[in-house]
C-alpha cells in the first residue's frame, strides 16, 4: 500500500505574511508564549506531479480503451492528518468503483464516487480508480495517477497544544471547584 | 469485500425506509399530543412545570446529548483519529460533569428563570446578552442544520430515501410533537429515545463482535491503518482537548442544558447530569468502534459520517439496518427536539418579549413559542435543503464560538467580580480568534484556542474593570421561598 | 508505538458492559420515580 516510504524533502518555511499558517504563528505566539512561525506551505493543488504517470501499472489498469475518469478538483496534495477523501466523476454504466495503488492492491471498493482512506503514516501514497461493469469488467479508468503527500503535524504543534489544553480544562474545573465551595462556606458560615 | 446490498448501494428497502419512519412519527406526534395536555402555559410548555424527577431528567440529559454526531460523528472520529479519536470523544462527557453543580447554582439563582440569555441579560446587560444572544443562536441553529442534514443522508444511505424526503420528514415530525407538548414531549420523548439508542448500540456491537474478533480489528489496524492505533497520533492528540472545550462551552453556553436545569425539580439537577454523563461516557467508544471495525471487515467506505450506521447495516443485514434507522432516528429527534423547544424560548423570552413595550401574558408568550418552533424548522428546511459540506465541517465551525462562551458563563455565575466588559471582549476576541485557527490549522484546535483566549481576556479585563454584582438580583421580582440568598465566592 | 489489543479490548467491552448498565439504571430510576409519584 506504501509506495514510497523515503519522503521528499519537506518545506519549512518561514513565511509571516503570503501563508495563513505564518499569521499563526504570530497568534499562537500570542496565546501560548511558544511560536510557531515555522509553519509548513500547505500546497492545494492536486496531481500536480509529472513523470509518475502510469509507472507501474498493469497494462490492463492503463486500459487503453477504457473511458476516462476524472478526480475531483478538491482534493488536497498534502495532508496532515494522515487521511483523504478521494472524489471523481461518476461513471454512468459503473455498478462499483475500486481504488488501486500502484501495485494493483484493492484499496477500497464502494458504490459511491468517493472513497475515505485514513491511518496513513508519513509517505507519499499514488491512487488510481477504475470503475467495474455488473460483471466485473473494467469499463473506465482515473487516465492519471493522484499523489498525496501525507505529512503529520510536529510535535512542537502538538505538545504546546496539549499543554494549553489541559491548563484550561483545569482551569475550569478549579474554578467551579472553588465557586462551590466558597458557595457552601458562604451557607455554613454567612 | 462486503459489499452493500440493493441495485443503489443500499440495505434497507424504500418501502421499509417509510414504513419505519410512518411508524415512529406516528408514536412520537401521538407522544407529543398526549403529554401535550399539561403544556397549556408557557412556564409547562418551555419548562415542563419545574418538577421533573430524577428518571427522566437523567434520560434528557443521555439523550439530548447522543445526537446524530454520536451515532454518527463517533464512528467517523475513530475512522479519521483512531482510537484516541473515540476517547476523545468521550471526553465530552466531561461537559456534563462539570455542569452538574452549576445545575444546582442556575436553579438556585434563577427560581424562576427561563433561558442563559435571561441569565447572561440581567448578569452583564446588553454588552454581554448581544453577544451572547448572537452566538446561542448561530450554535443552535447550526446544530439544528447539521442534525436535519444528517436525517437526510442517513436514510438515503440506509434506504435509498431521497435526501430532501428524509430530512423534511425527520424535522417536520420533531416540530410537530414539539409544538404540541413543548418541554414535556421533549423530555417524555428523550427517556423513551435513550432506551432505544442504549440497547440498540449494545446490540449492534455485540452483533459485530460475533462477525469480526476484536484480535482481527487490531491486526488489520495494524497493517493497513496503523496511525489510528498511534498512541502519539500527533492530529488525534492535538483534537483531545479541543473536543474536550468545546463540549464545555456546548453545556455551559446552550439553552437547551439551561431549560432543563431549571426543568428539573431542586435538587436533581447535579445528580441527574452527572449520572447522565456517567451514562453517555461509553457510547462514543461503542459507536467509534463500527468505525475501527471497518476495515477489518473489509467495508469500502465513501462517506466517513456514514461509516458507523453501514457496518452496521452491511453486517447485520435487514435487522441491523432496521436497528441503525431507528437508534439513528431516536438520536436525531431527541437533539431536534431540543434544539426547537430551548431556542424556540430563547427567541420568545429573550427577543419578542424585550421587544414589547407592555407586559406580555402567559398565554401570548405560549402561542408564540408555537410560531417560534413553526419558523425555526422552516429556517433549518431551508439551510438543509442545499446539503452543503460534512457534517463534522459545519459543526465545528460554531466551535471557537462556543468555546469563548465558557468563561463568561462560569465566571458570571461564582465571582461578582466578573464584569460586563470582560464578558462582551472574552466572547468576541476569543471567537475571532478560534475562527483563525480553525481556518490557519483545523477545526480541531478551534475551541481549545477560543476558550484559551477568552479566558485571558476575560480574567484580564475582570481585573482591569471589576464589577460588584448582587446575585440575589437574579431571583426575579417573583422570589420562591427557595429563592438564592447565597453570596458569591468573593463577597467572604 | 501502537494502543495494544487488550486495551482495546478494555475500552470496547468496559464500554458495552457501562451501556447495559445505563439502560438498567434509567429503568430503576424511573420504578423508584413512579413508586414516589415524583416523575413529574
Amino acid at each position: 500500500m506504501r509506495l514510497r516510504r523515503s519522503t521528499p524533502p519537506i518545506r519549512f518555511v518561514l513565511r509571516a505574511t503570503a501563508s495563513r499558517p505564518g499569521w499563526l504563528g504570530l497568534f499562537l505566539l500570542m496565546t501560548t508564549t511558544i511560536g510557531f512561525a515555522d509553519a509548513p506551505a500547505i500546497q492545494t493543488s492536486i496531481d500536480g506531479s509529472s513523470g509518475s504517470d502510469d509507472v507501474g501499472f498493469s497494462d490492463e489498469a492503463s486500459g487503453g480503451e477504457l473511458q476516462a475518469i476524472a478526480f475531483g478538483e478538491d482534493i488536497p496534495s498534502r495532508v496532515r492528518e494522515g487521511y483523504v477523501s478521494i472524489t471523481w466523476a461518476d461513471v454512468p454504466d459503473a455498478a462499483r468503483y475500486e481504488v488501486i495503488d500502484r501495485n494493483g492492491s484493492v484499496l477500497h471498493s464502494g458504490v459511491f464516487s468517493q472513497a475515505f482512506i485514513s491511518g496513513l503514516p508519513d509517505g507519499i501514497y499514488h491512487y488510481r480508480v477504475r470503475a467495474l461493469s455488473g460483471t466485473g469488467e473494467p469499463i473506465a479508468i482515473t487516465p492519471k495517477e493522484l499523489e498525496v503527500e501525507v505529512s503529520h503535524w510536529p510535535y512542537r504543534y502538538v505538545v504546546p497544544l496539549l499543554l494549553v489544553g489541559l491548563f484550561v480544562m483545569l482551569s475550569v474545573v478549579g474554578v467551579i471547584v472553588a465557586g462551590q465551595r466558597g458557595i457552601v462556606t458562604k451557607e455554613v458560615h454567612p | 469485500m462486503i459489499m452493500a446490498a440493493g441495485s443503489d448501494g443500499t440495505i434497507l428497502s424504500a418501502e421499509a425506509g417509510y414504513v419505519l419512519l410512518a411508524v415512529f412519527s406516528v408514536l412520537w406526534i401521538g407522544l407529543g399530543l398526549w403529554w401535550g395536555r399539561k403544556a397549556k402555559s408557557f412556564d409547562g410548555f418551555s419548562v415542563a412545570g419545574r418538577n421533573v424527577g430524577l428518571a427522566l431528567a437523567t434520560a434528557t440529559a443521555v439523550a439530548t446529548w447522543i445526537t446524530s454526531n454520536t451515532t454518527m460523528l463517533a464512528p467517523q472520529f475513530a475512522l479519521q483519529l483512531g482510537v484516541w479519536g473515540a476517547l476523545a470523544y468521550c471526553t465530552a462527557s466531561f461537559g456534563l460533569f462539570a455542569f452538574a453543580p452549576m445545575s444546582g447554582r442556575i436553579r438556585k439563582l434563577m427560581p424562576n428563570g427561563y433561558t442563559a440569555v435571561e441569565f447572561v441579560r440581567q448578569r452583564y446587560g446588553k454588552l454581554g446578552s448581544v453577544p451572547f444572544l448572537i452566538i446561542s443562536l448561530f450554535y443552535a441553529i447550526t446544530w439544528l442544520v447539521s442534525m436535519t442534514m444528517a436525517g437526510g443522508k442517513l436514510l438515503h444511505v440506509l434506504s435509498g430515501i431521497p435526501y430532501e424526503v428524509g430530512m423534511t420528514v425527520v424535522l417536520g415530525v420533531c416540530v410537530m410533537y414539539t409544538l404540541f407538548g413543548g418541554m414535556y414531549a421533549v423530555i417524555g420523548t428523550d427517556f423513551i429515545q435513550s432506551l432505544i439508542i442504549l440497547v440498540g448500540l449494545v446490540v449492534v456491537a455485540i452483533a459485530v463482535l460475533t462477525q469480526v474478533s476484536l484480535g482481527e480489528v487490531h491486526h488489520t489496524l495494524q497493517e493497513e491503518r496503523p496511525m489510528l492505533l498511534d498512541v502519539f497520533f500527533p492530529a488525534a492528540l492535538m483534537a483531545l482537548f479541543n473536543n474536550m472545550l468545546f463540549a464545555f462551552g456546548e453545556i455551559f453556553h446552550s439553552n437547551v442544558w439551561w431549560s432543563r436545569a431549571f426543568a428539573m425539580r431542586e435538587g436533581v439537577g447535579p445528580k441527574a447530569y452527572a449520572l447522565g454523563g456517567l451514562i453517555w461516557l461509553p457510547v462514543p467508544v461503542v459507536a467509534g468502534f463500527l468505525g475501527l471495525a471497518a476495515p477489518a471487515l473489509g467495508i469500502g467506505i465513501s462517506q466517513p459520517d456514514t461509516v458507523g450506521p453501514l457496518v452496521a447495516a452491511t453486517l447485520l443485514g435487514s435487522g441491523g439496518a432496521l436497528m441503525v434507522f431507528i437508534v439513528v432516528f431516536c438520536s436525531l429527534a431527541s437533539s431536534i427536539d431540543s434544539l426547537l423547544a430551548a431556542t424556540g424560548d430563547l427567541i420568545v423570552n429573550d427577543m419578542a418579549e424585550p421587544l414589547c413595550a407592555g407586559a406580555v401574558s402567559d398565554q401570548t408568550k405560549r402561542r408564540w413559542s408555537s410560531v417560534a418552533v413553526i419558523g425555526l424548522g422552516a429556517l433549518a428546511w431551508g439551510l438543509a435543503i442545499p446539503n452543503y459540506g460534512t457534517l463534522a465541517t459545519v459543526l465545528f465551525f460554531a466551535g471557537p464560538m462556543v468555546g469563548s462562551c465558557l468563561w463568561p458563563i462560569v465566571g458570571g455565575l461564582y465571582f461578582r467580580k466578573a464584569s460586563p466588559v470582560a464578558a462582551c471582549a472574552s466572547m468576541i476576541i476569543g471567537s475571532a480568534a478560534g475562527l483563525i485557527a480553525y481556518y490557519a490549522i483545523g477545526w480541531f484546535t478551534a475551541s481549545l484556542i477560543g476558550a484559551a483566549t477568552s479566558g485571558m481576556v476575560f480574567v484580564a479585563a475582570s481585573m482591569i474593570w471589576p464589577d460588584e454584582f448582587d446575585f440575589d438580583s437574579l431571583a426575579g421580582p417573583v422570589t420562591s421561598s427557595d429563592s438564592a440568598d447565597e453570596g458569591a465566592v468573593d463577597e467572604q | 508505538m501502537i494502543f495494544s489489543v487488550w486495551f482495546l479490548k478494555l475500552i470496547v467491552i468496559g464500554g458495552i458492559a457501562l451501556c447495559i448498565a445505563g439502560a438498567v439504571g434509567l429503568m430503576v430510576f424511573l420504578i423508584s420515580d413512579m413508586k414516589e409519584k415524583r416523575i413529574w
